[in-house]
């Protein structure tokens, strides 16, 4: 490449309109000609000289992740989750059994037994009779108490339905 | 589950590009190192979506350029210069003494003036002109559209030129 050619690339450079392929090529025209070159030319010398050292820059410094530490994030394998998921499946069943032990054992619960719900109050069949007389007459006095209360607020009823016809 | 060939051979071979980005953006060699250490693990961590990376050097940089931008945004940066890294890579064994210092006056020179570009601007201009990446991948790093990374390196480079111009203009080399 002469002068004049490398000119328009490096016009077309700056423009940002180059190939990687004459961006290549300018970086190789530089290194090529140690010679002093005309002015414009001479001035982005150290430029592309630059950028070819620093694309040579290397590091050797930088250590793999630790194995260990690579290993935390490691999938478990089939047989393992296989193994994981029956202990889950003992454990549920394990704790099913133990629930329904606890739930049906007749000591826990708290119903009494069939003899304590037998038991007599009365001993005597005639206060029993009394007993229970009494007990539904007292229902009977109090079942219809505060009926005419209720009949009252009924009215109330009455004059929102008329309200709402009327509307 | 990703087998550790696969992370040596697709992700570890990266690895030298990667740092050299870090190293652009962060400013030194420890942080860089920090970074691409961190990168990995991330990969590794993500390993389920490994097998829908269509282009997996477009998907490592663009791990390191969020955990540096991260990293940077957390102020988390050391204060040390870059050249440590630089000073040992000199390959000009033909010249002499004075040539090589010279020289390498002149590569940090340029180092500084791209230091000095705006983060996107320096990205670009490393990613391209360094690691000489596709306008496409270039897109898939830097999360931008075809246009964006278009102009943002026409912007880049005119800038780049008129600090060069500048620079020899005022005989700062």
């Amino acid at each position: 490449m002469d002068y004049r050619e490398i000119r328009e690339v490096m016009n077309k450079y700056w423009r940002g309109e180059s190939t990687l392929e004459e961006e290549r090529q300018l970086k190789n025209f530089f290194h090529g000609h140690p010679e002093v070159l005309p002015p414009e030319l001479e001035q982005v010398r150290d430029l592309f000289g630059f950028f070819e050292k620093e694309s040579l820059v290397a590091t050797d410094a930088i250590s793999l992740p630790e194995k260990g530490r690579l290993k935390i994030k490691k999938p478990l394998a089939h047989r393992e989750r296989y193994l994981l998921k029956s202990y889950w499946e003992y454990a549920a069943i394990f704790l099913f059994l133990l629930a329904s032990v606890l739930l049906f054992n007749p000591k826990n619960r708290n119903e009494k037994p069939a003899a304590a719900m037998i038991t007599d109050t009365y001993q005597n069949p005639q206060q029993a009779f009394d007993a229970t007389q009494k007990a539904l007459a007292l229902l009977a006095a109090n079942l219809n108490k505060g009926k005419d209360e209720m009949q009252k607020l009924a009215v109330f009823n009455q004059a929102e339905e008329v309200v709402r016809n009327g509307k | 589950m990703m087998q550790p060939w696969i992370f040596e051979q697709q992700v570890v071979p990266k690895r030298d590009k990667m740092f050299r980005f870090a190293l652009r953006l962060m400013g030194n060699p420890e942080d860089a190192r920090d970074i691409v250490q961190d990168a990995f693990l991330k990969i590794w961590n993500q390993q389920k979506q490994l097998y829908e990376v269509e282009n997996m050097e477009a998907w490592c940089m663009r791990i390191v350029k969020n955990l540096c931008l991260d990293s940077l945004k957390a102020g988390k940066v050391r204060k040390e210069a870059i050249k440590s890294v630089q000073m040992n890579q000199s390959d000009d064994y033909t010249a002499n003494p004075y040539q090589q210092a010279e020289k390498e006056d002149n590569m940090n020179r340029i180092r500084r003036l791209i230091d000095e570009l705006p983060e996107k601007f320096r990205m670009i201009i490393h990613l391209r002109d360094i690691e000489e990446f596709s306008y496409k991948e270039i897109m898939e790093m830097m999360e931008l559209s075809l246009d964006e990374v278009k102009v943002n390196l026409f912007r880049a480079r005119k800038m780049l030129k008129d600090k060069l111009i500048k620079n020899h203009e005022y005989g700062l080399s």
